[in-house]
């Protein structure tokens, strides 16, 4: 299972690339290959404040409907709106073409909750 | 958890595997929506021996099953298979089944996985002169599925399928035993359905898998194949709690003969009638979702998926009877699927529209 090292991962099988105060969030690996063919994603509206582990977006396959949730607290100041054509990117490229969206992250601090890919990978071990 | 006989097979192709009715089955191999196509536009493989399957015999076995299911099965010819149901005393659905005529005096039902137990006691208590079997472990069952799946067999097994008619069935022999197909299926597509020892089964599973031809498919595209058809799932959207007329199904009753149900039926007022809509976006409804029109709960979604052929959400449900008119409705935990409805015809139409351009 492909768990990037420059990540930082969430138990909901979210991961978040930090760079310069910003957040890129997607899901794993994991999740596309568990959900399957990936047939529609709503996207939050730029500007939208999440809290960290609320819901950021919807995603569904074609058995099943779920949410994903933020990673962090933020601002949405960037939506992939590539993947509302074509969902299928996330599961073909989930760590690069199948991102979702950008977040402006409220308080770096957060980050400490999120895990490694050390950690992430220990707990797909358990699954 | 039960295990059919091509379970190993499924584990070596890498298949995401879940349970259901008991069994552990494949879901998917490579993906619905590309077991989906391959269906539509050529041949795919289901392993569906998880169904059950109950062999009657001898003088009394038409009078017998006649009197516990809704079909005439003594007017029926030799080689035809028909659609029919077990009703409770309300004239609720306890399952949907395929009887086939075999010989003068042999039938088979097939029947779902997860009602085997009630309706093997269905067929212990009613039949006492016929002999029944029980033949869902001792047998697989194999459909062949999607437009090339005659020229498939053909060439595979060396034997003629032009002569069988849609819902007919028969006997052919290959490698020193016999089979029995129909031409028949759950996908709306050319297909076949086989029946045959576990042993020849894994032989001739195994020989479909190596055919360039041949994808396997799983139950999730079954169910994506069935309900763009407008084919009901037992268990989803028709149930105990519901009747065939209520479902839609009433022309597969006859009620030229008396079976176990028909008065209630016939008495019976229709409460809710199941209706297919389509969604307008790629947003699918979604089972145990409620229907809505302007805030008033209308129904209840009882199938709702992706349609790989229409790209875009298809769904079944119930409007309760005071709303049995409504053609646009809602759908969604938010009431923001728009949906509108679809006529079973219309939507074949649609369906094979699109997957054969």
């Amino acid at each position: 299972m492909n768990v990037p090292k420059e990540l930082r991962y969430t138990k909901e099988h979210e991961w978040i690339r930090i760079e310069g105060g910003k957040g890129t969030v997607g899901i794993t690996e994991y999740a596309q290959e568990s959900l399957g063919d990936i047939t529609f994603v709503e996207l939050p509206s730029l500007g939208f404040e999440v809290e960290g582990k609320k819901k950021l977006a919807s995603i569904e396959s074609v058995k099943a409907a779920s949410d994903i949730y933020a990673p962090v607290s933020g601002k949405v100041v960037e939506i992939n709106a590539e993947i509302e054509s074509s969902p299928e990117l996330v599961n073909q490229s989930p760590y690069e073409k199948g991102w979702v969206v950008r977040i402006e992250i409220r308080d770096l601090s957060e980050e400490q909750d999120l895990l490694t890919p050390e950690a992430y990978e220990e707990y797909l071990k358990t699954l | 958890m039960k295990r059919t006989c091509l379970y190993q097979s499924h584990i070596d192709a890498g298949a995401y595997m879940s349970a259901f009715a008991g069994f552990m089955m494949p879901i998917r191999y490579e993906g619905i929506l590309k077991e989906h196509r391959a269906c539509r536009a050529g041949c795919v493989i289901f392993d569906t021996s998880h169904m059950a399957r109950f062999f009657l015999q001898g003088p009394s076995a038409a009078e017998e099953l006649n009197s516990l299911q809704t079909l005439h099965v003594g007017r029926m010819e030799i080689g035809h298979c028909r659609y029919g149901f077990f009703l409770n005393d309300q004239g609720g659905i306890l399952d949907d089944i395929i009887i086939y005529r075999i010989d003068k005096e042999a039938w088979m039902v097939v029947a779902n996985a997860g009602t085997r137990e009630q309706n093997s006691k269905i067929l212990k208590d009613g039949i006492h002169t016929a002999s029944l079997y029980d033949t869902t472990d001792e047998k697989a069952k194999i459909d062949v599925q999607g437009p090339l799946s005659k020229v498939v067999l053909e060439s595979l097994l060396g034997i003629d399928l032009s002569d069988l008619g849609y819902y007919r069935c028969a006997f052919f022999n290959f490698w020193g035993g016999e089979c029995l197909i129909s031409r028949s299926g759950y996908t709306g597509e050319l297909g076949y359905e086989l029946y045959l020892e576990n042993e020849r089964a894994i032989r001739l599973w195994t020989l479909l898998l190596k055919d360039e031809r041949v994808k396997p498919a799983g139950l999730g595209a079954r169910d994506t194949l069935r309900l763009e058809m407008g084919f009901p799932l037992y268990g989803q959207d028709i149930d105990a709690e519901t009747t065939p007329i209520e479902a839609g199904l009433g022309k597969f009753v006859d009620y030229s003969h008396d079976f176990l149900g028909k008065e209630a039926l016939q008495k019976a007022e229709a409460r809710k009638k199941l209706v297919f809509f389509l969604s307008e976006s790629r947003r699918a409804p979604r089972h145990g979702q409620d229907l809505r029109k302007n805030g008033t709960r209308i129904g209840t979604v009882t199938s709702g998926t992706f349609s790989p052929s229409l790209e875009k959400g298809i769904g079944a449900g119930y409007l309760e009877k005071e709303f049995t008119d409504v053609k646009e409705f809602s759908a969604g935990e938010k009431e923001d699927i728009a949906c509108k409805r679809v006529n079973k015809r219309n939507l074949v139409k649609m369906v094979h529209t699109c997957s054969r351009g």
